[in-house]
């Protein structure tokens, strides 16, 4: 009797993939290993062969026979948001931010104690000792162990108006008086553009090991979602890949599909997965008039918390495609990518506050907007999109629900200069 | 085998072990160690760990990350000495991936 396989009996292994075709492998075997080990929700992996049909006339109305044509697989996977909960460490799915970004992240580290806080907005810490950040440059850092004004807590873009001293953008002080004691920490992940495309390895495990198990080579990000307030918080990727790879096919795979392995790897006995979900509801949407369309001291003191927001979507259009019309290969040989597409939408309860009315009035003249938008508010499982230049779209006014609200259809971000690439950036602290 | 500790601020699985607790101990063969440290799983041998002066008491009431509110300065100040520890272990497999574990422990440096 054949067996059968549970849907939740299926894991996945991620790894970064340096070598266009060539799954990571040393001298034909995989270098799979438990450390690879990522949680996931969904996962799809599924070639597809195009069909050849010869369009001579035939005489007769009756189609004949066909041959298969070019080759290309193609992925997707969802999972839950999760860090690995130690700042600095990368999360399990980082394999697939590297490709979305063309780079892994930048790690940020270094500390400083604070010795007292405004009870203003917003947010004035004093370190009393050198904080590390360049005077007049922004950054994210997690305050933590704060007294009194404890609204300081927290994960924030920091303005530094001089070596000790730092506006924690968005803030809101308390109301219990000037802070005292705790620590700015700049341990963070920051991951950020550059033009090339990189890959990764995407496999999937079943159980038990005799149904067939697959790995997807050479995956290319198209495009990732980042939904906010959702109950847990959930992000999506897909794009192509050059091939779908079976083990049950293993043995009459051809060179492209076998991607350089001589065998088939079977799981890792030992998986290794970090962190835990995201209450997706909880964190901070801030906006403010571009840096560069005024000044970062301007954005830090002006820069707006949005306490209504409902929904809010980020998407990232990487147009990374597979090359498919190459002569002389059924594969793909190279990739290619377009004009990233950053992306944001949302909408918000509509009232008479002087926020909700900038949205508007950015919305109708077009004036560049930055967005930090925290997912999460445990230190270490933070997610910062921190989005710059955004032309906001004109918002819909909606009475769909008892209150009304304001659809910003998807708004696109552009980096500051060319040089910088900078149109968004994702800080895990 | 090798005699470790959890200092992970959240939680981390290794196979069907779950670990939530900072100074939960382990003890993984040096071959698995290495895949906890590769995996991005915050372990640091016992050693390291005493080094870093947790008491029992911090560790009762702050050591479980579900229940970890607002804690001292101290604590918070040991976890992150142990977790630059991690830190600097892993570096060090990473650019040094067939070396065994004494070559890239403290005690090897």
């Amino acid at each position: 009797m054949a067996n059968y396989s549970f849907s939740r009996l299926e894991r996945a292994y991620l790894q970064a993939q340096p070598t266009f075709g060539t799954i990571p492998n040393t001298t034909g075997t995989a270098t799979l290993t438990g450390s690879n080990a990522c949680r996931f929700m969904k996962m799809e992996l599924q070639n597809e062969v195009a069909l050849l049909e010869r369009p001579d006339k035939t005489g007769t109305r009756s189609q004949e026979g066909m041959v298969s044509g070019r080759k290309i697989g193609r992925w997707s996977i969802e999972m839950s948001v999760a860090a690995n909960g130690t700042p600095g460490t990368l999360p399990d799915c980082d394999p697939i931010l590297q490709a979305i970004f063309g780079q892994t992240a930048a790690v940020g580290s270094g500390s400083a104690t604070i010795s007292s806080s405004t009870d203003a907005t917003p947010i004035v810490v004093s370190c009393g000792v050198a904080h590390g950040i360049t005077s007049g440059a922004l950054e994210v850092v997690t305050v933590a162990g704060h007294l009194t004004n404890t609204n300081a807590n927290g994960t924030f873009l920091a303005y530094a108006s001089d070596a000790e001293t730092l506006s924690l953008i968005g803030s809101v002080g308390n109301g219990n008086g000037a802070g005292s004691a705790g620590t700015v920490s700049r341990a963070k992940l920051t991951y950020t553009f550059v033009d090339a495309i990189s890959q990764f390895t995407l496999w999937s495990f079943r159980t038990p090991a005799t149904l067939d198990q697959r790995v997807g080579n050479t995956c290319l990000v198209a495009e990732a979602t980042f939904n906010l307030n959702q109950d847990v918080a959930t992000w999506q990727a897909n794009g192509d890949c050059l091939w779908v790879l079976r083990s049950k096919d293993f043995a009459t795979a051809d060179v492209q599909q076998a991607g350089g392995l001589l065998a088939f790897p079977s799981e890792p006995a030992v998986p290794v997965t970090n962190g835990t979900i995201i209450p997706g509801f909880t964190g901070r949407f801030v906006a403010g008039q571009s840096v560069a369309s005024t000044t970062a001291t301007a954005f830090a003191a002006a820069a707006t918390m949005f306490p209504t927001i409902r929904n809010t979507t980020i998407r990232v259009q990487t147009q990374n495609l597979m090359v498919r019309d190459t002569f002389g290969s059924y594969y793909a040989t190279m990739d290619e990518g377009d004009v990233r597409n950053i992306t944001l939408s949302f909408n918000i309860y509509d009232d008479d506050s002087t926020g909700v009315n900038l949205l508007k009035t950015w919305g109708d003249t077009k004036v560049p907007v930055d967005f930090v938008l925290n997912l999460g508010t445990v230190p270490g499982n933070t997610w910062v999109h921190y989005l710059k230049n955004v032309y906001l779209a004109a918002h819909v006014l909606g009475d769909g629900q008892l209150r009304f609200d304001a659809s910003y259809a998807d708004s696109r971000a552009t980096t500051t200069n060319l040089a910088v690439r900078d149109e968004y950036q994702l800080i895990i602290a | 085998m090798i005699s470790c500790r959890y200092v992970g601020g959240d939680c981390s699985s290794i196979g069907e072990r779950e670990f939530d607790t900072v100074g939960q101990r382990a003890e993984f063969s040096e071959e698995i160690f290495r895949e906890v440290v590769i995996g991005n799983a915050p372990f640091v041998t016992e050693e390291d760990f005493k080094r870093c002066g947790f008491t029992e008491e911090e560790l009762e009431a702050f050591g479980p990350s579900g229940a970890r509110v607002d804690p001292p300065q101290s604590f918070n100040d040991k976890l992150a000495m142990a977790q630059q520890m991690f830190r600097d272990v892993l570096a060090r497999m990473l650019t040094n991936k067939d070396a065994v574990f004494a070559e890239v422990s403290d005690a090897g440096t």
